[in-house]
């Protein structure tokens, strides 16, 4: 357990440095964050593609691997996150926001679970949490 | 030998002796009903799967798949041979598969996790007891649980093959043995098919984690091998399922063109990721009464909805998954990357048909050949999950017992240990249901729990003699329910004897012979003596078996076959009919008949004579043979448009205009199309036609296309009135006859005051006044407050069998919608209730509905309301001629004779062989006839013919349908004698598969023998 705290202790000291190596990406993904969320409040695409909530989460768990440099574990932790927000949300018994967590929890795993498999095949690219 | 090297089996035996537990307290009682199936006659049952044709159910269905419960049933008859009772055969049977899923997943735990004891005891609690394999272990499902005992193993061989751990010879062996266990899943191949989808998922893992040539050539060869040989073993149920899948079911929408019921969606509707990942994607626990509000089949499914422990650890168990792909040991990729692949598989294709991942999956089944297949995808597919979830957890456990250096401190080992014991306690307490027993619903009407009574073994002495007809069995319900506590969607003879059986099913609904069942007990329901005989024969019944101890609200035996000779055996009477009145099951009618229109020829099978057929004109086989399509007699079933418009309402989504409009009864008309002018007899059936003014013995005044006819009777029968024959023109007629058909409703129009009964309970009033408006009376109801306020008509002279018009006028004065429902009551309870709400209106409206009454005895009421509102004016509705009819169900039909009948009728005899053969003799057959088998019709059943000398004739003759669902060929130029043989083909590739199984398990043992030998010879 020791071991745990002080890895991610340390983990957690080098979240400085990588916000500011990561702050153009950040604003990029703020920025497409931002315009899906108006498109959508504007209706656009409809009805030809939806570009539903659902979507908008999907979008940003792929951007967030280039523009913010995220890994296979980040992903399962915000999984990990969503999934345990979804049980309080059973727990209180909001099921239909329970039900919608979870569909994110699982878009998130199933990104981390598609990029475990690639680093397998040692691509060129690094990122770094 | 020190035995404490042996106590870690404590543990695994300890959890393998579960199945004891279950039978704890329960005396001799035995679990079996609904998807059980566990046989009473363990023999017959295992004889039945030698077969790739089933004759016992409906007029037989093919049985590939099901010949791959061979394995399964030997299991049972083993014990019940030796002579063990049925309770202990079960219990032997129960624990031998419990046991081989213990063992086999801590095989598995221990090639993963070699070095920790507990995380290995963990993973098989995990794997052996979830709430996956409570509806297995519920219903016993065969292919389930050969699934799950076989994954584990075939793991581990693929997993010592890729290390070097096994040689190929050992591992060709243990892959038998796989093979032979696996083998069950193939009663529903889709299961068989997930084995290999997880090993290959193992296999890629692997391949991706160590990424290079050589690594893959040697993986491949060792999955090939293992893969080959499960395959080999199981060719015999293979090859002919496989022939049965491409011969009937196309590649996409499957199901449903087969007559199956395709359930993906209803079984997908509580399938959200949610519950998919948490492994409570039954369907069954989400089945609620909707009045208590409690649930319908699963008392313990309220635990996991709303008891916080519970609540708690189906999310702990999840959240340790993700956890474990965090917190991650790099040197075991391929092991996580399996895992993790699976469990995201798992739970796409478990959840089925639900949003929103089911978009893709419905994708896949209309775009993926077969992919239709997987109509219970939560039960297919969640092995994945579990599998999957056992293993990352115990990942995780493993992580932290490697991981941290600082576990050498014994307190660190304490909060580790306490951490798997917490885990395994608390998964066994999660799981009580299938450790204690809830399963199967002890204590309530639809246990599992069964004991059955002795005057059903007393009746195998009548079941084992050899009968030459089959047996239908009345009530009609879809699902046998005795009051004794078994409830089978199959007939219960099928558990104990070989006869040949015909009941309501819901898995073959839509077969020919189903349908033409279900005519069959329309009318015996009404008891129609001449037409049940008649559909009798030709559905090759024999014998009724009326079971007075099934809880049913259909209707008592009809009294009018009550005299039929009988054989009772406590509250089973099992009726003979006349032998002499049935058609053996091969037979070669006297005359041959078409009936137009086709897709309603059920409607007139009773009119055919006793040795008649009835042929499909549309069939191009039928039409080839010149001598059947030009000699065959005529029928044309003409168009009831009281029976056409009633049948638009009930299929019709419920809309108004078809309530807005007035509908006369007292007359139907007839409408049809004679596609070649000449003299035709009308037929008039006979049923209740007094009640509707008809005298069935004198001739009758109708209307052909608007000019006044009589019509004399010719002769008549029990369920026909044959009209003297009558010249018909070529093209459409229409014939319309008056009935008297009176309002069955008294004093609906309110001229003569008051004459219903007052509705309506509680506190507030209502309040009932006849109005006058000119010389029109009406009822006004004011309900203040008050619930139910109504007055409620009976209808006279109810009868259940036929349907019902209602019309009646309403006036919204103000308040709430008034509604006009029709309830159906038997002296216990209601049976139905139709509701009609009446659209806002504040004018005088007519509103018209019809009403299907459920056939059972009971009373019919008529209720119009002024429904409760909060308003404190209430609700004030007037209504007036509230007016209820008969509809006049009755067919007419119109045929014409060619008397071109076979002169001299030849003669037949049979001998059944087995299900899959026949073998008979026929003489006098020199002139062209047909030869009838009345078993469910299939390409596959293959006539051969041998002349008097016995040499084979190697002209095919033609194969077509008769009486909807039976086999015929047209023989002729086959001389006066020649024998015959009726075979179903696939039954050849059964026994080349056997062969194959076979000759693989001899050389696997030869393989496994010799190295053996070579092994202490060399050593």
């Amino acid at each position: 357990m020791r071991k745990i705290l002080s890895s991610y202790k340390d983990q957690i000291k080098n979240f400085e440095d990588l916000i500011s190596s990561k702050m153009p990406g950040l604003f990029a993904f703020n920025i497409i964050l931002m315009t899906l969320i108006l498109m959508r409040s504007a209706d656009y695409f409809k009805p030809f593609f939806p570009l539903s909530i659902h979507t908008i989460v999907l979008i940003c768990f792929i951007i967030s691997i280039p523009l913010l440099g995220v890994r296979d574990k980040m992903l399962f932790f915000i999984s990990l996150l969503l999934w345990f927000f979804s049980g309080l949300l059973k727990i209180l018994q909001i099921d239909v926001w329970a039900e919608r967590t979870v569909v994110y929890s699982f878009e998130a795993l199933l990104i981390g679970m598609i990029l475990l498999l690639i680093s397998n095949f040692k691509l060129p690219y690094k990122f770094k949490l | 030998m020190k035995i404490s090297k042996y106590l870690f089996l404590i543990p695994l035996i300890l959890l393998a002796l579960t199945p004891i537990l279950w039978f704890l307290g329960k005396g001799s009682l035995i679990i079996n009903g609904v998807d059980t199936n566990f046989p009473l006659d363990p023999l017959i049952w295992f004889e039945r799967r030698l077969f790739v044709w089933n004759n016992v159910v409906n007029g037989g269905i093919d049985f590939s798949s099901s010949t791959a419960g061979l394995f399964f049933h030997l299991l049972q008859v083993i014990p019940y041979r030796i002579g063990f009772n049925l309770q202990l055969v079960q219990i032997i049977n129960l624990i031998f598969w419990f046991s081989l899923i213990i063992l086999n997943s801590f095989i598995f735990a221990k090639a993963v996790f070699p070095k920790s004891f507990l995380i290995q005891i963990l993973f098989v609690v995990f794997y052996a007891f979830n709430p996956y394999l409570f509806n297995s272990w519920e219903n016993v499902k065969v292919a389930n649980l050969s699934l799950i005992s076989a994954i584990p193993l075939g793991l581990v061989i693929i997993m010592y093959l890729d290390s070097k751990r096994i040689d190929k010879k050992r591992a060709v062996f243990i892959s038998v043995l796989i093979g032979i266990i696996l083998s069950g899943s193939g009663i529903n191949p889709a299961y068989f098919f997930v084995f290999f989808l997880i090993l290959a998922i193992f296999f890629i893992s692997n391949i991706v984690a160590n990424f290079n040539i050589s690594s893959i050539l040697f993986r491949t060869k060792n999955f090939l091998l293992v893969t080959l040989v499960v395959f080999l073993i199981n060719l015999f149920w293979i090859l002919p399922t496989v022939n049965f899948i491409i011969g009937n079911i196309t590649p996409s929408g499957s199901i449903d063109k087969i007559g199956f019921t395709n359930w993906v969606d209803s079984l997908s509707e509580n399938t959200s990721l949610l519950n998919v990942i948490r492994i409570q994607g039954a369907w069954d626990w989400y089945a609620f009464d909707q009045l208590t509000k409690l649930p319908l089949y699963i008392p313990y499914a309220l635990n996991y909805f709303y008891k916080f422990p519970f609540i708690l650890f189906s999310f702990l168990i999840p959240g340790l998954v993700i956890l474990s792909l965090i917190l991650r040991k790099d040197n075991k990729k391929e092991i996580y990357l399996f895992f993790g692949l699976m469990f995201i598989i798992g739970v796409f294709l478990g959840t089925g048909s639900h949003l929103p991942t089911g978009g893709l999956f419905r994708y896949f089944s209309e775009h993926i050949p077969f992919f239709s297949l997987f109509r219970s995808p939560w039960y297919i597919f969640t092995s994945l999950v579990i599998l999957s979830s056992a293993g990352l957890i115990c990942l995780f456990l493993e992580y932290l017992r490697t991981a941290i250096p600082t576990l050498k401190y014994s307190f660190n080992k304490l909060i580790l240990f306490s951490l798997i014991i917490v885990l395994l306690i608390g998964n066994l307490l999660y799981s009580y249901p299938l450790v204690a027993g809830k399963i199967f619903r002890p204590g309530r009407a639809d246990s599992f729990y069964i004991k059955f009574p002795d005057y059903l073994f007393n009746s195998k002495e009548l079941l084992s003699e050899k009968f030459d007809s089959r047996i239908v069995g009345y009530p009609d319900d879809d699902l046998e329910k005795f009051r004794w506590g078994y409830i089978g969607t199959e007939s219960i003879l099928g558990l104990y004897t070989d006869q040949e059986v015909l009941f309501p099913s819901f898995n073959m609904n839509n077969f020919p012979s189903t349908i033409l069942l279900k005519e069959f007990y329309k009318n015996l329901k009404r008891g129609r003596v001449d037409i049940t005989y008649n559909l009798a024969s030709k559905l090759n019944i024999g014998w009724i078996f009326n079971k007075n101890d099934q809880a049913t609200i259909v209707s008592e035996f009809p009294e009018v076959f009550k005299s039929l000779p009988k054989k009772i055996f406590g509250q089973w009477d099992f009726y003979e009919l006349k032998k002499d009145s049935i058609l053996p099951k091969i037979f070669i009618p006297d005359s041959t008949l078409l009936a137009q229109p086709y897709n309603k020829a059920v409607e007139v099978m009773g009119l055919l004579d006793f040795n008649q057929i009835l042929v499909n004109p549309d069939d191009k086989v039928v039409q080839s043979i010149h001598e059947i399509y030009k000699s065959s007699d005529e029928i044309i079933l003409a168009d009831n448009l009281q029976i056409k418009d009633f049948q638009a309402f009930k299929y019709a989504k419920s809309n108004l205009s078809d309530r807005l409009m007035v509908r006369d009864l007292s007359k139907v008309e007839f409408v049809f199309d004679i596609p070649e002018a000449g003299i035709h007899q009308p037929v008039l059936e006979r049923y209740n036609l007094g009640s509707f003014g008809i005298d069935d013995t004198k001739e009758i005044t109708l209307e052909i296309d608007g000019k006044s006819e009589v019509w004399d009777i010719d002769n008549l029968s029990d369920s026909f009135v044959y009209f003297k024959p009558k010249f018909f023109s070529k093209g459409k007629h229409e014939i319309s006859l008056k009935l008297k058909n009176p309002n069955l409703i008294i004093d609906g129009d309110f001229d003569k005051g008051m004459n219903f009964s007052k509705g309506g309970y509680g506190e507030g009033k209502g309040i009932y006044e006849i109005k006058e408006n000119g010389l029109e009376k009406f009822l006004s109801i004011k309900n203040i407050k008050k619930a139910d306020v109504s007055a409620d008509f009976n209808v006279s002279f109810f009868n259940e069998f036929d349907p019902y018009y209602i019309e009646l006028k309403y006036r919204q004065i103000y308040g709430n919608n008034g509604l006009a429902m029709v309830g159906q009551n038997n002296k216990d309870t209601l049976i139905k209730a139709q509701v009609e709400r009446l659209p806002n209106y504040p004018d005088w409206n007519l509103f018209s509905f019809y009403y299907e009454p459920v056939e059972t005895k009971s009373t019919m009421k008529v209720i119009l309301s002024a429904p409760f509102t909060i308003d404190p004016l209430g609700t004030n509705m007037f209504y007036d001629d509230l007016k209820v009819y008969r509809v006049f169900t009755n067919n007419l039909v119109l045929q014409k004779r060619n008397n071109l009948g076979y002169k001299e009728l030849p003669n037949v005899t049979f001998k059944k062989i087995n299900s899959t053969q026949y073998e008979g003799q026929v003489t006098n057959g020199k002139d062209a006839h047909i030869l009838v088998f009345a078993e469910n019709y299939s390409p596959d059943w293959e006539l051969s013919l041998y002349t008097e000398d016995r040499k084979k004739v190697l002209t095919t003759p033609p194969h077509f349908s008769a009486n909807l669902y039976a086999n015929a060929w047209f023989i002729k130029d086959m001389g006066e004698n020649y024998t015959y043989k009726i075979f179903y083909k696939p039954q050849q590739l059964f026994i080349f598969g056997g062969v194959i199984t076979l000759i693989t398990i001899i050389i696997s043992v030869i393989i496994f023998i010799y190295a053996i030998r070579f092994k202490r010879s060399t050593s």
